[in-house]
C-alpha cells in the first residue's frame, strides 16, 4: 500500500492543485509510472535531502508531499529551488495529475 | 565567484574585499548599497550551494554591487532537464538568430526590457551596474512557470493545454525581470503587503514595457497580464486585469480571479504568501486609474512609480507606498518631469481604492 498526498500552489499564474490517492486505486499504467518515479526519486533513501535555501524567489511553486508506504511515512514541504534532481520528475508528474484531476472533477 | 565566472563563460562577478561586518554596519546606518550588497551576497552564496558551485577563494565570499558585466544576454537551453545553464549558451549577445523560436523570442524580449529601462529610466540592466542577463529556456518537462531566482531567469514550456510557452510573452519576461529590479532597489519582502507591492511593481512594468514596445497608449492597451500564455483550455482568459482586478478569469480549472480592487475586499488569509498575487490588484487598479482615467498617461505614471521604487524599503506596506508614490509625484512635478496636478491625481486614485487606511 502506497498513499500519496500532494498539493502545490503559486507560480507566476498563482495556480493551485492537489492529488491524493492510493496507488492501488489508480489505473495500472499510472500506478506503475508513479511507483517507478517514486523509486527513482530516492525519497526513502537515508541520505535523501532537499536543497537548502532561505531565499524564496518570487513566482515559484510551493509544495507539500506526504507519502505513506508500508509503515513508513515521509512528509516534505518545499519550493521549486529546493527540489533535488532525482525528485523533479515525480513532482512534475504529480503537478500534472493534480491539474488533470482538478479539470476532470469540475468539468 | 571566480569559479562561477569561469563556468559560465561570461563576465559576471560581484567582487569586493569589504569584510561582511563592515557591510552590516553600513547597512544599519542606512547605506543602501550595503543593504543590497548583503542581500545579494546571501543570495549568491545560497545559489552557489544549491548549484554545487565551489568557491575556491574565501575572499570571494564578500560581494558588492561592483558588477563587471556588460548587460549582455546569454540564452541557455535546459533541453527539458531540470537544470539551469546547461552546456554553453545557444545564443549570446550579438549572435545570429537560431532555429529555436523560443530562444530568439526570449533574446528579443529581454533586449526590449533592457532597452526600456535604459532609454526611459537611464537604468543599466537589472542591477543598474550592467549585470549580464542569464536566461534559461525549455526548463523541465511541461513546466508551467517562469521565475527570476535572484540572478537569472528560467522559463518552462507550459503543458500546451492550460499554459503555453512562458517565454513567448513579453508581459511575462518584463514582469520577471522587474522582480530583479525590485530586488536591487526596494528589495520588498515576498509576503503580505510588501510582497503584494513586489508583485504590483512587476505587473506595472510588465504592462508598461508591453505598451512601450507595442506603441500602445493607456487608452488602447488591454491592461491584461498573462493573456498570451493561456493555452487552448483557457483561451480568452488572462491571469490579472489592471482595469478591473477580479475579472481576469472565471473558469472550471482556475476558479474565479480572487483579486480585490478595493481595500474593503482585502485578502488576509495565508494562501499565496498572504496574498502577494491577490492583493496586488489594489495598487494595480491605482496605477491604471492614474495612467488612464486621470489622464496622466502610462509613461508619466511609470516615471512616478519608478522613482517610488527607488525610495521604498523591504518591509514597506500599502500606506508607506502611498506616501512614497505621492512624494515621488511631488518631486517629479517640481522637476517638471510630470505635469502639474499629478500629485493630486495620484492621491485621488489611491482614495478610490480605500488607501491610505487609517
Ligand atoms: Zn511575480
Amino acid at each position: 500500500m502506497t498513499k500519496i498526498d500532494f498539493s502545490f500552489s503559486g507560480g507566476y499564474a498563482n495556480i493551485k492543485g492537489s492529488f491524493k490517492e492510493d496507488l492501488k486505486k489508480l489505473p495500472n499504467n499510472i500506478s506503475k509510472e508513479i511507483s517507478e518515479l517514486l523509486e527513482s526519486s530516492k525519497i526513502f533513501d537515508p541520505d535523501f535531502k532537499l536543497k537548502k535555501t532561505s531565499f524564496f524567489p518570487p513566482d515559484i511553486f510551493s509544495y507539500t508531499l506526504i507519502i505513506s508506504k508500508e509503515g513508513e511515512k515521509k512528509e516534505l514541504s518545499f519550493n521549486d529551488v529546493m527540489i533535488p534532481e532525482t525528485l523533479q520528475p515525480l513532482i512534475a508528474r504529480l503537478r500534472e495529475l493534480a491539474l488533470d484531476e482538478k479539470y476532470r472533477r469540475k468539468k | 565567484m571566480r569559479s562561477l565566472q569561469r563556468k559560465h563563460d561570461h563576465n559576471f562577478c560581484f567582487c569586493s574585499y569589504v569584510p561582511p561586518q563592515v557591510l552590516e554596519n553600513l547597512a544599519r546606518a542606512g547605506i543602501k548599497e550595503a543593504v543590497l550588497s548583503i542581500n545579494q551576497s546571501k543570495i549568491s552564496r545560497e545559489k552557489r550551494d544549491l548549484k554545487d558551485i565551489k568557491t575556491d577563494n574565501f575572499m570571494m565570499e564578500f560581494t558588492s554591487l561592483e558588477s563587471v558585466g556588460k548587460a549582455s544576454r546569454y540564452v541557455y537551453d535546459s533541453k527539458n532537464s531540470w537544470m539551469q545553464r546547461v552546456d554553453k549558451p545557444v545564443r549570446k549577445e550579438g549572435g545570429k538568430a537560431i532555429s529555436d523560436k523560443t530562444v530568439n523570442l526570449v533574446y528579443d524580449f529581454v533586449g526590449d526590457v533592457r532597452e526600456y529601462f535604459k532609454k526611459i529610466h537611464g537604468r543599466k540592466s537589472i542591477d543598474d551596474a550592467n549585470m549580464d542577463l542569464i536566461l534559461n529556456v525549455h526548463y523541465g518537462e511541461k513546466y508551467q512557470n517562469a521565475f527570476w531566482d535572484g540572478d537569472e531567469m528560467t522559463f518552462g514550456d507550459g503543458d500546451g493545454e492550460i499554459f503555453v510557452d512562458f517565454a513567448k510573452s513579453l508581459d511575462v519576461i518584463a514582469h520577471e525581470l522587474t522582480h530583479g529590479v525590485v530586488q536591487w532597489e526596494a528589495n520588498l519582502e515576498y509576503k503580505g503587503q510588501p510582497g503584494a507591492l513586489n508583485e504590483h511593481f512587476a505587473d506595472v512594468f510588465g504592462t508598461v514595457i508591453t505598451q512601450w514596445v507595442e506603441k500602445q497608449t493607456a487608452k488602447n492597451a488591454d491592461w491584461l497580464i498573462g493573456d498570451e500564455i493561456m493555452g487552448p483550455k483557457l483561451s480568452g482568459e488572462a491571469l490579472r486585469s489592471m482595469i478591473e482586478p477580479g475579472t481576469a478569469y472565471d473558469n472550471d480549472l482556475m476558479g474565479k480571479d480572487p483579486q480585490p480592487s478595493h481595500m474593503k475586499d482585502y485578502y488576509s488569509g495565508p494562501d499565496d504568501n498572504y496574498g502577494v498575487h491577490i492583493n496586488s490588484g489594489i495598487p494595480n487598479k491605482v496605477f491604471y486609474l492614474v495612467a488612464n482615467e486621470m489622464e496622466i498617461g502610462t509613461k508619466d505614471a511609470s516615471m512616478i512609480w519608478y522613482d517610488a521604487l527607488k525610495n521604498l524599503w523591504p518591509t514597506a506596506n500599502f500606506n508607506d507606498a502611498v506616501k512614497v508614490i505621492v512624494r515621488s509625484a511631488q518631486t517629479l512635478t517640481e522637476k517638471k518631469i510630470v505635469p502639474k496636478g499629478s500629485t493630486q491625481k495620484v492621491r485621488a486614485a489611491f482614495k478610490e481604492v480605500g488607501l491610505p487606511t487609517t
